[in-house]
């Protein structure tokens, strides 16, 4: 909100620099956003927070300052010295509602002379953004600004049956507002209402047909309290904000309609002539409620603040805040109806120390480092996963929650994603379900801006549905490798990335997560955007896959160079990683290495081969290394070579050759039956 | 002597000097010593006929396969070695560049919250994780939002089928928290939180935070001040002072901003802080009596604070990043040089 010194000072006197007092206000929780200088005039412009619609006035203002500086108010516009006459005016006033509108008050003036206002009227208006209309509508937005309270002004002549009635609008009713705009209607707006249709939209915006026009003689004042929820929800579903609307949003102080009543009279008939026809009407359905009051002890507000704040320190700025303070070391404060955000003690604890200042509350020492805190056990497990991705060259990369159906589609990724009901626009509609959108979106704006060779990863929540209909959030790691695998310098081989290197990358992961029992199954076809792929499992859970983006899904994210990449939920991970491990001592006797040259069946695998030497090695085998694979024109079709160093060792005793030989022997006896497999050179 | 034996001898040895050899020269020599004319395995292949009949088969093949294995191996080793360097051009510059690997690094968020984390471990708060997917209860009720509160509508709030929604904030862990265990209670959650907001330089829909609740009996604002005047010192450095101005939040009372001392013009102002000297990086205050009183709270026998701040509103000034989409854009560029 903005508001003007000089208009201010008419109702306290500010004697300190204009940045004193954007400094103090901002330090009291009134922020200042800025300062302009406006001729002889500065403006403030404020930050008001939802909790104080008692600030959203200069003379809400002028009494934040008035207690900052200690002064007195130089006059008060709420303040009624005459009484006054609730005989009711010439307009009959009905409520249909009293939960809708509380309060109705207003009152007819006659024969006014429409016109401009004076300038400095004019002026005070547009330095708070107002444009200045005629001289009854400014008198109306005059006082909104100056009281806080707005205020509505009808062409009595529009008024027909000369009757209002407050009520819901009815299903298929429309108003032309202000703006020229058609508001179709239903029951969840509040309308004023002639005898016959709508004819302004309560606390939103006047109709268009009882607007203030250049031939209106006899106009009609409202001042009314409306349900905040209801114009909320009004203001919302026609999306527009007024300075009305967002002061009834926030609640209008059920006091101030009667003295902003008669202070609109008083200046339209200043500067407007006219004459009030009639008394005022006033609709209240009052509900006996008594004075607000708030109970609490020095003592215990000491406590709270941890401060050591005397009895006439805290009463003095409460009392400056026009807030009544009574008591000696109980205190008992009778709260103002503009002041709806103070209803507890604690309130009243806030209020002190906006007024005194966090600076006069000591900094207390006591909770720190008395104690170590701890972190889940999960949390340590994830940063040692990170951290062995960055350790093999990887970036960290952080992609937003948010995907497209489009993109969701394109990699088929099972599971039903998660629907966004309000996104902010049509690419961002679902929750992730997977890892590899990000990663891929990444590689493109990466590769887009000429970085190539990327190595990234990413860890974090993926949302996809249970079939309990909840949604589930599973830990995700998922990472990717394209291009070279190290800069191009004057003697690397500069060797492109494959299958290979990400997986030998994932299974130094689960080395140093200290994970046995790891398979990687060829994939079941349920990644259509995979080649090359396989399911990754631990011992009978499928826990992630890893393979190569097929050559379709590389086009659609204008990926040209291979891209190979893993994902992998990490619930299943994280239960296996144990702290919890002992060193264990060397060997005690020595291994015997034995190479194995194999001619190997196209169709058997690694794997295969690995699990027979294992099986029937009787616990001798202790390291199994395939060093060389050839293929050589010479063999029979369909046979490739394959070379294991194999490692044996006891726990119990110096193997001798014999013994090897013997279960060399045998491992190759197993491997001719159960896969065909001879040794080179016997085939 | 054991003939296997004897191979594997042959072929450990031949491996070692492979391994050793450096220059196509050497290579040849190992090849000429065990393959040339009066090489050790051509001798032998030769000393064949010299044995007994039913030794010659087994003898035979064995050598054969020697040879071939011993071949492959000095062609495999004479390749590496050319690719590694050509024999003329062999010279030595000790300041050439080294062999370099790439180096992997963590994300800023990774690194801030991690640091965030720390500090406040050591001052003795546990860490509290929590879903992002979220109860209106959880995320607004319990913490004294008002039916009406604009916080709540689809212009502000993320929301998901039946009713759920991506929670604004991370103070739901505070809640749930609170409903399982007793004071005392001394916690931070870290994570991440949505709101509808479209990107700008100060803006994104996703963003990072860790909140704070310290909730015991005699628990003071003055306790608050000490523990965030810590914590800035300790991320800022131990120079940083804190400013506390009284702001507004629903499930705090008194309620207030933390500004800290801009860490890079010392309060003379730049255009880091916006020529205040001052930076915003988190909001706090004491626990709202209404939020004791949704978790079954004595709000007359417990007292406490919560704060929250924003990883990347610290990220930034931490490391002079004018832009908070550089966080979600994973431009590498940006990414390696944390
Ligand atoms: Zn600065």
């Amino acid at each position: 909100m903005k508001v003007s010194i000089e208009w201010l000072k008419e109702f306290v006197d500010i004697d300190i620099s204009i940045d004193e007092l954007a400094r103090r206000l901002t330090e009291q929780g009134v922020s200042v956003e800025g300062v302009e200088q406006i001729g002889e005039d500065y403006v403030l412009d404020l930050e008001i927070t939802p909790n104080r619609p008692d600030l959203l006035s200069v003379f809400g203002i002028a009494r934040e300052i008035k207690a900052m500086l200690g002064k007195e108010n130089k006059k008060n516009p709420f303040r009624i010295t005459e009484e006054v006459r609730t005989t009711g005016s010439n307009i009959r006033v009905k409520i249909e509602n009293f939960s809708d509108c509380p309060r109705y008050t207003g009152c007819s003036i006659e024969n006014i002379e429409l016109g401009s206002s004076p300038d400095w009227i004019k002026r005070r208006l547009e330095i708070m953004g107002i444009r200045s209309l005629n001289n009854v509508v400014d008198v109306t937005n005059y006082i909104l600004l100056e009281m806080g309270h707005p205020l509505h002004a009808f062409d009595s002549e529009c008024i027909k049956g000369n009757k209002i009635n407050v009520r819901r609008a009815k299903e298929g009713e429309s108003i032309v507002t202000l703006d020229g705009e058609t508001r179709k209607l239903d029951s969840d707006f509040l309308v004023i209402a002639d005898s016959e249709k709508p004819i302004a939209l309560a606390g939103i915006m006047g109709g268009e047909k009882s607007e203030i026009k250049n031939e209106t003689r006899n106009i009609f004042i409202e001042s009314a309290f409306f349900s905040p929820t209801l114009i909320r929800k009004g203001a919302k579903r026609l999306n527009i904000s007024t300075e009305s609307s967002y002061r009834f949003e926030r609640k209008a102080d059920i006091n101030s309609l009667i003295p902003a009543l008669l202070r609109t009279n008083e200046l339209i008939i200043k500067f407007c002539s006219g004459e009030m026809k009639g008394g005022i009407t006033d609709i209240y359905k009052k509900e006996e409620e008594e004075k607000k009051k708030v109970f609490f002890s020095i003592e215990w507000l000491n406590g709270f603040l941890g401060s050591n704040l005397s009895r006439k320190e805290i009463i003095e700025p409460l009392t400056a805040l026009d807030l009544n303070v009574k008591g000696n070391t109980s205190l008992e404060v009778e709260i103002p109806s503009f002041r709806r955000d103070i209803g507890i003690k604690e309130d009243i604890a806030e209020e002190v120390i906006r007024m005194v200042g966090f600076d006069s509350i000591p900094s207390s020492n006591k909770i720190t480092f008395e104690k170590v805190g701890s972190i889940p056990e999960n949390s340590l497990k994830i940063n040692k996963i990170k951290n062995y991705f960055v350790s093999l060259g990887y970036d960290e990369v952080v992609n937003i929650s948010f995907v497209s159906n489009g993109e969701i589609n394109t990699l088929k990724i099972g599971k039903e994603p998660a629907v966004i009901q309000n996104p902010i626009t049509s690419n961002l509609t679902h929750l992730r379900p997977t890892l590899i959108i990000g990663l891929l979106k990444t590689m493109k704006k990466n590769i887009s801006i000429g970085i190539r060779d990327v190595r990234i990863f990413e860890l974090g929540n993926t949302f996809v549905y249970t079939s309990q209909g909840k949604i589930d959030e599973p830990l995700r790691i998922s990472g990717a490798i394209s291009g070279h695998l190290k800069n191009h310098d004057w003697r690397a081989e500069n060797r492109r990335a494959d299958y290979y290197d990400l997986k030998g990358d994932i299974e130094g992961l689960f080395d140093v997560s200290r994970i046995k029992d790891v398979r990687f199954e060829k994939k079941e076809g349920d990644f259509a955007f995979l080649i090359e792929g396989s399911n990754i499992y631990i011992e009978n859970d499928k826990v992630g896959f890893i393979g190569s983006l097929s050559k379709e899904i590389r086009d659609k994210f204008d990926l040209l160079e291979k891209v190979f990449l893993f994902e992998i939920e990490l619930a299943p991970l994280l239960t296996r990683i144990s702290f919890d491990y002992k060193f264990k001592p060397f060997p005690r006797f020595p291994a015997v290495l034995r190479d194995l040259c194999l001619l190997v069946p196209e169709n058997v695998t690694h794997h295969q081969i690995e699990k027979i030497i294992k099986n029937s090695g009787k616990k001798l085998v202790e390291g199994i290394q395939l060093f060389d694979t050839y293929y050589n024109k010479k063999f029979s079709p369909g046979l490739r070579s394959f070379t294991y160093s194999l490692t044996f060792r006891s726990n119990n005793e110096t193997l001798n050759d014999a013994r090897v030989n013997a279960t060399v022997e045998e491992i190759l006896q197993s491997l001719d039956n159960g896969l065909g497999i001879k040794l080179r050179g016997e085939e | 002597m054991n003939l296997k034996k004897e191979i594997e001898d042959i072929k450990n040895e031949i491996s070692r000097e492979l391994n050793l050899s450096t220059s196509k020269k050497e290579i040849e020599n190992i090849r000429i010593k065990y393959l040339g004319r009066k090489g050790i395995i051509t001798q032998k292949l030769k000393n064949i006929k010299h044995l007994k009949d039913e030794e010659k088969p087994l003898y035979g093949k064995e050598l054969n396969i020697l040879k071939l294995t011993i071949e492959e191996e000095i062609a495999k080793r004479g390749q590496e070695i050319t690719k590694t360097v050509k024999e003329e051009e062999q010279f030595f510059d000790w300041t050439m560049p080294g062999d370099r690997r790439w180096l992997g690094h963590l994300h800023p968020l990774t690194t801030t919250m991690d640091e965030i984390v720390e500090v406040f471990l050591r001052m003795g708060f546990t860490v509290e994780l929590g879903p992002d997917v979220e109860t209106d209860f959880y995320n607004f009720e319990a913490l004294n939002f008002p039916k009406n509160h604009p916080s709540r509508d689809i212009q502000d709030t993320f929301y998901l089928e039946n009713n759920l929604l991506l929670r604004t904030h991370t103070s739901p862990v505070q809640i749930r928290v609170m409903e399982k265990i007793k004071p005392p209670i001394r916690i931070i959650s870290p994570g991440r939180c949505y709101r509808v907001d479209n990107f700008d330089s100060s803006h994104s829909p996703v963003f990072h935070q860790v909140e704070g609740l310290y909730v015991d009996e005699n628990v003071s604002l003055s306790d608050l001040i000490g523990t965030l005047d810590i914590f800035a010192k300790a991320v800022f450095g131990s120079s940083t002072r804190t400013k506390f101005v009284p702001h507004f939040f629903p499930f705090t009372e008194p309620s207030a901003e933390v500004l800290v001392s801009c860490p890079f013009c010392k309060e003379k102002g730049c255009s880091t802080c916006k020529h205040t000297g001052w930076i915003e990086i988190l909001g706090c205050g004491m626990v709202h009596p209404a939020v004791y009183r949704s978790v079954g709270y004595d709000p007359d026998k417990y007292s406490g604070f919560a704060f929250g701040l924003g990883i990347e509103r610290v990220c930034m000034p931490k490391y002079g990043i004018n832009d908070m989409r550089l966080f979600f854009e994973n431009d590498l560029r940006f990414t390696k040089q944390f």
